[in-house]
């Protein structure tokens, strides 16, 4: 085993680029299938074996066709054979895993060998897959591993100092409430009038967004558990900018849409400024001439924008988006058009997710809030009339079956907090939970569960939920345990 | 080689690369980025970055204020912020610059590009960093924390943070309640064992595909959806953003009750359309009148003031000062569109006009000339004044067809404005003009063109003649029967006569049915040829009258004893209507 040798790399033209994406997919779906069922299956079962057998082939494949066979991660990039993958929303938990997998062991580079064999790659994996103890060097310890098994034709170089952030969750974190500031300002600045919008800074915040979403999404799904922080309004639009552009991600927008969408969410709802904070509050139900005015918001703040010195900067869809975001699929909804007929794509996304974070947030005019999973089936019921049914569906895949965030009961008689997600469809159900009490209900601050884990000897999960829990019932902060993690 | 030389050598390479990536810099703020010695140093600073990159397969440059280093080493200074190379990276927050192994040329071009765009911007609208994101390169990285965000946001405030109190936290007891505790109790083994064998199928679903359409497989999409989906993302791509800003615009000047706001919509709708014919979209501009009309249709009872706002923003659409943008561009020979051009003038109205003079002299298409020529007739019948401001001397073939355009038209009170006309030297002008005068069936018309008759040129006094129209004044006949009866009339050239006789017919008077039979049935005065000729003019205008009075007269001629007059007029009468 050594530490960085390099196989000889096929320079990618156009021609067969998409080929060259395509070979590094194939490896890659494959490579995760035979990494999953190493942790089910002992290392000569024949499901795992014919797993390696194929993944075997497809290497080989790839040389015989590109020449090489090697994975690099480069800033938020994968390269297969120094050629960029670019994952769409079907691929896009593959970039997920292998991220999630490489960045753990702080490998950058992986490359295959031409006489890769079977035994290269059972071991290989076995490694990687293996539970050890969260080491400060992980990469040594891999590469320990590594040559105490005598694989001679996998290779694998460290990360760089510059790919490694050092507390990704201190980083999301900060940007988090960086955000919500720099709204603050705007807003501010908006009522004051004056000073001009910052917004090549807007900008960069939302590139800095999606960086993070990422490198490290579940995080940043858990802050947007962060309801009514300094001013509704505010976090609200934070929470909806993160989880729009996250939204748009799986939908397969490109970065740069991604951007523009994440501007639109961040103004959504910059018309409240004109509407009197006495009506914003109001706890209980509004007179009609007070909902009239509520409803007036969307059109305001589409007008703030369009008048803004600096409208160049921003994506026309920021005005669709502030006017269009209480526009239904069924043509109700308010303001009503006269002359627009149809709903722009970042405004049916922003829709779902306005929905969702309000919801799901207590307010003066609601008796309850609803938790994340029964806001969701609110949701679907409303599947076609209210919401757009696809990306609906694609946002309910996103959240999961148990949003992170979402406070469950376990078989053991703990209590936890899903901090993550699992993209593969069989672990759906089988999230990775925060632990925050023992079995016999004493509070703790427990590690992080992956409820995929069986147990070696009876072949049965160690733990699975049983239910999911109403945080307020138990006076659980869940926002508080994200923050808590990040510091 | 020593491993120290090789380090002085990669150390020198590093700085030859930035000598030249600093010229490069100093080439592209001159030169435009097709320019031979921008693509000369370009070319080198690739082939040289392109060598170093075989050897070492990564080149990571550190960025620091006014400094580039190597392996924390500077290797190039520059502490003139205008120009400085290292400056213009460090102001956007990038602390450093990789190059990988693989890097294309394409791709360092674009790189480049990328550079020359953002460095000619002022500084605060560029920002290399969010430029490179954007390009999102796969063979150069950059490395900017978020720290550059924090000293820009929070530069005036405070930032927002949420402290959690940890001890607090995980310290105490959550309690289940009964109804939970009775969930633990009875579900959590069954659930495990379901969950256990839900897993195990999923497993073995997994096992039957082929490997070959990985995608639809592993998607949580089926592929009908798929495909929605991304068709929602291309018609999201290919939706016109201007129509798009335009229908939003528009839907809120339908929304928007207070008439200040609704004003400085209208503003916003203005510079719109100010843009968009500082790009030739004359469609587009065309589209926001067209939507404002509705608007405006929609306003009829309004009592609020909008309408007046509308009728402001039309005002300073069609003032002199939008109308100057758009002849700009069109002199500037920018319009590619013209028929675009035409649909937008024709929403302006008359203030167009001369504009649409200039389209029409300077068209080589005759398709925008005709249409042209239509929507000055449209807009000059809504203010002939400055329809007939267009005629000019210079341009005779304009000017005609305004003249026409404007007898059409008929208007009154424009009489006076022709009278000019009748004085320019071009005498194509002059004669459109008496056409002109002509069509408007007007006695005050009629004197002017009875003045023309004294004209020293025939055709024009031809031309006067036949433009003459009887209106039961009596006075213009009566002129011409006595010039009809001068000495000199018979002098006159036949077709000038001829002219005097057909007026004379039109008019139906007894005046002239006198005269036509003087001419016709007086036998003695016939034998003289200029009588005779008279005779023989009065049976062919009387022919083309077809009146009763006109035919007595040729029944007369028919029994004449001149030959020439008798045959004339029985050959008249075969050929006069029957009524």
């Amino acid at each position: 085993m050594t530490d960085k040798p390099k196989p000889p790399v096929a320079e990618a033209s156009e021609s067969n680029e998409a080929a060259l994406i395509k070979a590094g997919i194939a490896i890659l779906y494959r490579f995760n299938r035979a990494f999953r069922m190493s942790k089910i299956y002992e290392a000569n079962n024949l499901i795992f074996l014919r797993q390696i057998q194929m993944l075997l082939k497809l290497i080989g494949d790839a040389f015989a066709n590109h020449g090489a066979a090697s994975f690099s991660l480069r800033k938020n990039s994968l390269l297969f054979n120094d050629t960029r993958v670019k994952f769409g929303f079907s691929t896009y938990y593959l970039w997920k895993f292998v991220s999630a997998e490489l960045s753990e062991k702080e490998i950058g580079e992986l490359a295959f060998d031409q006489g890769i064999t079977e035994s290269d790659l059972v071991g290989f994996i076995l490694t990687l897959a293996k539970k050890t103890p969260k080491s400060e060097t992980p990469y040594s310890a891999l590469i320990n591993e590594l040559e105490a098994k005598q694989i001679q034709h996998i290779h694998v170089a460290e990360i760089s100092e510059s790919e490694k952030t050092n507390n990704p969750n201190r980083a999301a974190k900060d940007i988090y409430f960086l955000s919500m500031t720099h709204l603050k300002d705007i807003f501010h600045q908006q009522e004051s009038t004056g000073k001009k919008a910052a917004l090549l800074t807007t900008k960069r915040l939302m590139q800095s967004i999606f960086n993070h979403i990422s490198d490290n999404e579940s995080f940043v799904y858990g802050l947007t558990n962060i309801k009514n922080f300094d001013e509704y309004t505010l976090n609200h639009s934070v929470n909806v900018c993160i989880l729009s552009i996250s939204l748009g991600k799986k939908v397969g927008l490109d970065r740069k849409e991604l951007v523009d969408l994440g501007l639109s969410a961040f103004f959504h709802d910059l018309g409240k400024l004109d509407i009197p904070k006495d009506i914003l509050l109001k706890p209980g139900k509004l007179e009609e001439q007070e909902r009239l005015i509520i409803e007036q918001h969307p059109h305001f703040g589409a007008e703030k924008l369009v008048q803004l010195q600096e409208f160049s900067y921003l994506p026309l869809s920021a005005l669709n988006v502030a006017m269009e975001h209480h526009s239904w699929e069924n043509d109700s909804g308010y303001p009503h058009f006269t002359k627009k007929k149809n709903i722009n794509l970042y405004s049916k996304i922003v829709k779902i997710v306005d929905v969702f974070d309000a919801i799901t947030t207590e307010r003066p005019y609601r008796q309850k809030n609803y938790t994340q999973e029964d806001a969701l089936k609110f949701m679907m019921e409303r599947a076609g009339t209210e919401f757009d049914p696809l990306l609906l569906k694609i946002f309910v895949n996103m959240m999961g079956a148990h949003p992170v965030g979402t406070l469950v009961l376990l078989n053991t008689g703990e209590i936890g907090i899903v901090f993550e997600n699992q993209p593969e469809p069989q672990n759906l159900l089988r999230p990775v939970v925060k632990l925050i009490t023992d079995s016999s209900g004493n509070k703790k601050d427990g590690y992080l569960a992956d409820l995929s884990e069986k147990d070696p000897d009876t072949e049965k999960y160690v733990r699975t939920i049983v239910k999911s829990l109403d945080p307020q019932k138990y006076g659980v902060r869940i926002p508080d345990y994200f923050v808590a993690s990040a510091d | 080689m020593t491993l120290e030389q090789t380090g002085k050598q990669t150390q020198k390479s590093m700085q030859d690369i930035i000598q030249l990536m600093v010229k490069t810099f100093g080439q592209m703020k001159i030169f435009s980025f097709e320019h031979e010695n921008v693509k000369t140093f370009t070319q080198q600073l690739f082939g040289h970055i392109d060598t170093f990159l075989k050897t070492h397969r990564t080149l990571e440059l550190g960025v620091e204020e006014f400094s580039f280093s190597y392996n924390g080493h500077p290797i190039y200074t520059d502490e003139q912020i205008s120009k400085s190379l290292p400056f213009f990276f460090y102001k956007d927050g990038m602390k450093s610059l990789f190059f990988y192994h693989g890097l294309q040329e394409k791709e360092f071009l674009d790189f480049m590009e990328i550079i020359k765009r953002e460095s000619s911007l002022p500084p605060e609208e560029s920002d290399i960093v969010s430029a490179f994101w954007e390009r999102d390169f796969t063979n150069i990285r950059y490395f900017a924390p978020d720290e550059y965000l924090e000293t820009k946001i929070g530069a005036e405030l405070d930032i927002l943070d949420y402290e959690v109190d940890k001890d607090a936290l995980f310290s105490g007891r959550i309690d289940l309640s009964p109804e939970d505790q009775r969930a633990l109790r009875q579900s959590a083994r069954l659930a495990q064992d379901d969950l256990t064998e839900t897993y195990k199928q999923l497993e073995s679903m997994v096992e039957m595909e082929s490997g070959e359409d990985i995608l639809s497989m592993l998607s949580d999409l089926d592929h009908p959806e798929l495909d929605k989906l991304e068709n929602m993302i291309q018609t999201n791509r290919q939706t016109s953003p201007d129509n798009e800003l335009i229908a939003l615009v528009i839907e809120m000047l339908y929304l928007e009750k207070n008439t200040e706001k609704f004003s400085r919509i209208t503003d916003v709708l203005f510079q719109c359309l100010q843009r968009f014919i500082s790009i030739d979209d004359f469609q587009k501009a065309v589209n926001i009148l067209d939507s404002i009309e509705e608007v405006d249709v929609s306003l009829e009872k309004d009592l609020t003031g909008k309408k007046q706002v509308l009728d402001l923003f039309l005002e300073k659409v069609g003032g002199e000062a939008a109308l100057m943008e758009v002849e700009k561009i069109y002199q500037q020979d920018q319009v590619k569109d013209e028929t675009a051009l035409i649909q937008y003038l024709g929403k302006i109205g008359p203030n167009s006009l001369p504009l649409l003079g200039s389209i029409y002299e300077q068209t080589h298409s005759s398709q925008t000339r005709q249409m042209t020529l239509n929507l000055i007739a449209k807009s000059g019948s809504q203010d002939t004044s400055s329809l007939l401001n267009l005629v000019q001397n210079a341009k005779p073939g304009l000017s005609k067809e305004v003249l026409k355009i404007a007898g059409d038209i008929g208007d009154k009170q424009t009489i006076s404005q022709l009278v000019g006309f009748l004085n320019y030297p071009h005498k194509d002008i002059r004669k459109a003009t008496i056409n002109a005068l002509g069509r408007l069936n007007d006695e005050a018309a009629n004197k002017v063109l009875a003045a023309c008759l004294s004209d020293p040129e025939e055709d024009i006094r031809t031309l006067a003649i036949q433009n003459l129209r009887f209106l039961g004044n009596k006075a213009v006949l009566l002129r011409i029967l006595k010039v009809i009866s001068e000495k000199d009339f018979m002098f006159k050239s036949e077709s000038e006569k001829r002219a005097y006789f057909d007026y004379l017919a039109s008019t139906g008077s007894n005046e002239a049915n006198d005269l036509f039979l003087s001419f016709v049935a007086n036998p003695g005065r016939l034998a003289r040829p200029r009588v005779l000729e008279a005779g023989l003019l009065s049976i062919r205008s009387l022919t083309k009258t077809g009146s009763p009075a006109a035919k007595s007269i040729l029944e007369q001629g028919a029994k004449s004893k001149n030959k020439k007059v008798k045959d004339a007029s029985q050959k008249a009468l075969r050929r006069f209507p029957t009524s």
